[in-house]
């Protein structure tokens, strides 16, 4: 699968890299997918799969999709 | 008295008389600093129905209680007077190193009445003030004004608040700024200054914070301590590593990025305007306020030149960029750039540029009207002479140098359905139908729509969050959707308007303490103990918050405002064209039960939204009542 770590979520690989390749053989839950790669589920706030968005990493992943997450964005 | 000097500075622009007044601490602990300060000068120095471009209105510049202090974000002051551009109380907050310098010259607030009969700006060192004239420094730009005042009073390291020639010429939502790049943009708080005479405000001090302490050293190691933890915060090394303008991706993916004058919560263009461009084509550093961790301020190259004025904000990028349906970020760095050379805000001008779009799309106005310019969406060649005609008031640049509302009139038609904006105020860059508290906020708003009166709603959506564990000493219970108005989230809103406020009142930036969960509450009451002695506790400190609040609504209660102007554009009761929100309105009869909820909440009649004599009194502002009463 291809997944895009907006904003600082980037800053949970190495070379702060924003699109990474995560080999996923069966269909995974996302939640369990972020536990392995570190980054923070409870701070997650927008996940869109294939443009799909939701609130949740509760989601079921394969390895064709290309998800993106983002954590909560405010005023500015 | 400790962490203030308490001094006042009094300024009689029409008799050029200056006079210094000292606090008593019991008024400070009840209005310590900033919005509370104005509100307070604002409703007792000023009578009800005054012109706001005429001598009778009231300029106050004040500071924080924190402002200048080695806490992280504590660096902002606030410009407040009636609002030409709203009629109301007005008021806008900038940080950068104004503040703290006006801090180190023992001077904690300025009130400025009158007019003086030629240009003159004010000279403050240490405790000290004169007026100067200003004739030679009148219609000329940000970064000579500023070179030559220093030339003058030779001293290089004298901060500049200033006004541009959109403050000269009067247009209502002209801003100010301090060291050009800082800015006190919403309101219109640079045409009251115009209309005073007064160009700027020049400031040194040679004081230390620390000594004004009642514990010096607790509070130095409480500044080291949050200086660390805010540089450890990865929402925090966020900012400093893209600023605001990394906000435009995530908005466009969770389908609110205002584009085309709010139509769509989506830009198909958006790969254009990000913050990957931005970084490659535009940036040449990144820079701070006064001792902040946080480092969010950028600065660009435009045309190749390093811009004096600062990179574009997010909200800039917004106005300019998606809302305009303009995609080149060089151009949209130019109108910044613009912008603040003639010192407009960038929000209003951009928003009432894409109403004027919108307006001549729909045949409301034609190339006659707009001396020929061809305002279609997405035509940025219209971009940068419209910005030059709005701050001289040149052509049809004079019909949107009154803002969109006053614009929408003149036109006539369904132009004011195309007006976003609120009591006047147009809307800031954030899209209230995938979050509603921001409409509420847009709505309830003492000084017209504005982003800045709750912390926004994704922040407390999940309740593993920091943020969300950062605002559970604030009294924040449970998570909420950001598409809700629940009686609990209603709960939630008053309590954050509160503590915002409260920020206001002691000159906190909004990038740092909690929700942003950067600093905790715990942290910010220890900064008040050890700066002042007091023994302060949250309960007080809400309290300050909405005391600060409600002598800003009692202040446009005066003036005739009620319930009738808490309102949204319509628009937002319609679906978003586009995006993952697409076919989303904000529920237009949830959304008025909520206001009514709140208003009870705030102890404010459900009909009228006029505050109640019981809950002023609550707030020890039974004075206010009693002015109330009399009019």
């Amino acid at each position: 699968m291809k997944l895009y770590l907006g904003s600082y979520f980037a800053f949970f690989t190495p070379n702060r890299r924003h699109w990474i390749d995560v080999e996923i053989s069966d269909p995974t839950w996302l939640t369990d997918i972020l536990s392995e790669l570190g980054i923070p589920a409870a701070e997650v706030h927008l996940v869109v799969v294939n443009d799909q968005a939701s609130e949740s990493t509760d989601v079921i992943i394969s390895n064709k999709d290309t998800v993106r997450l983002f954590p909560p964005v405010g005023g500015g | 008295m400790y962490g203030t000097s308490g001094k006042i500075l009094r300024v009689d622009l029409t008799t050029g008389e200056l006079r210094i007044e000292e606090l008593a601490e019991e008024f400070y602990r009840l209005y310590p600093g900033g919005k509370a300060l104005a509100g307070y000068y604002l409703l007792n120095e000023m009578p009800p129905n005054i012109e706001p471009l005429s001598p009778e209105n009231l300029l106050v510049i004040a500071n924080g209680l924190l402002t200048g202090s080695p806490v992280a974000t504590a660096t902002r002051y606030v410009v407040s007077a009636r609002s030409p551009l709203t009629y109301g109380y007005g008021e806008s907050e900038a940080a950068g190193f104004w503040g703290p310098e006006l801090k180190m010259a023992g001077i904690e607030a300025i009130l400025i009445s009158g007019k003086a009969r030629e240009p003159v700006y004010l000279w403050i060192q240490d405790g000290q003030a004169e007026l100067r004239p200003a004739g030679h420094l009148w219609g000329r730009h940000p970064a000579e004004v500023q070179a030559d005042i220093q030339a003058e009073l030779g001293d290089e390291k004298i901060r500049v608040l200033q006004i541009g020639i959109a403050g000269e010429n009067l247009v209502r939502y002209a801003s100010i700024t301090n060291d050009l790049r800082h800015f006190n943009g919403r309101n219109g708080m640079g045409a009251v200054m115009g209309s005073k005479n007064l160009k700027a405000v020049a400031v040194r001090g040679h004081q230390r914070y620390q000594t004004m302490a009642y514990d010096s050293d607790q509070l130095m190691a409480l500044g080291r301590k949050l200086s660390q933890e805010v540089k450890k915060h990865p929402a925090s090394a966020d900012l400093q590593n893209r600023g605001t303008p990394g906000l435009v991706e995530a908005l466009n993916a969770a389908g609110i990025l205002p584009t085309r004058n709010f139509r769509q919560g989506a830009f198909e263009n958006v790969d254009k305007v990000k913050w990957e461009v931005y970084e490659k084509e535009l940036l040449t550093a990144r820079r701070s306020c006064y001792a902040c961790a946080v480092r969010c301020k950028r600065e660009v190259a435009v045309d190749g030149q390093v811009s004096v004025y600062g990179g574009p904000e997010y909200e800039t990028v917004g106005a300019f960029g998606p809302n305009c349906g303009i995609d080149d970020l060089h151009l949209i760095a130019k109108a910044n750039e613009l912008s603040n050379q003639y010192l407009l805000d960038t929000i209003s001008t951009g928003a009432t540029i894409a109403f004027a779009m919108e307006c001549y799309e729909h045949g409301l106005i034609s190339p006659e009207d707009t001396d020929g310019l061809d305002l279609r969406f997405g035509n940025g060649e219209v971009l940068l002479p419209l910005i030059e005609m709005i701050a001289t008031r040149t052509g049809f640049g004079n019909l949107l140098a009154e803002g969109s509302k006053r614009a929408a009139e003149k036109i006539g038609g369904d132009a004011h359905y195309f007006a976003m904006q609120v009591k006047g105020q147009e809307l800031a860059m954030h899209e209230p139908r995938g979050k509603y508290n921001v409409g509420m906020g847009y709505a309830i708003s003492e000084i017209g729509a504005d982003h800045l009166v709750v912390v926004h709603d994704p922040t407390l959506a999940n309740p593993e969050s920091l943020a969300f564990k950062s605002a559970q000493s604030l009294g924040i219970k449970q998570a909420q959707p950001p598409r809700s108005l629940s009686a609990e989230k209603m709960e939630h809103f008053y309590i954050l308007e509160k503590w915002n406020s409260f920020e206001k009142v002691i000159g906190l930036c909004f990038f740092g303490p909690a929700p942003r969960s950067f600093i905790q509450p715990e942290d910010i009451l220890a900064a008040i103990r050890a700066v002042t002695g007091w023994q302060i506790n949250m309960e007080e400190v809400l309290r300050i918050g909405e005391r600060a609040t409600n002598m800003a609504r009692v202040f446009n209660v005066r003036e005739g405002f009620s319930r009738k102007d808490d309102v949204l554009p319509e628009r937002l009761f319609q679906p978003l064209e586009n995006g993952v929100l697409e076919g989303h309105a904000m529920p237009r009869e949830e959304f008025e039960a909520a206001l009514t909820q709140l208003y009870q909440l705030k102890g404010w009649n459900p009909m009228s939204g006029h505050p109640t004599r019981e809950r002023l009194e609550e707030l020890s502002l039974g004075w206010a009542a009693d002015k109330l009463e009399q009019t």
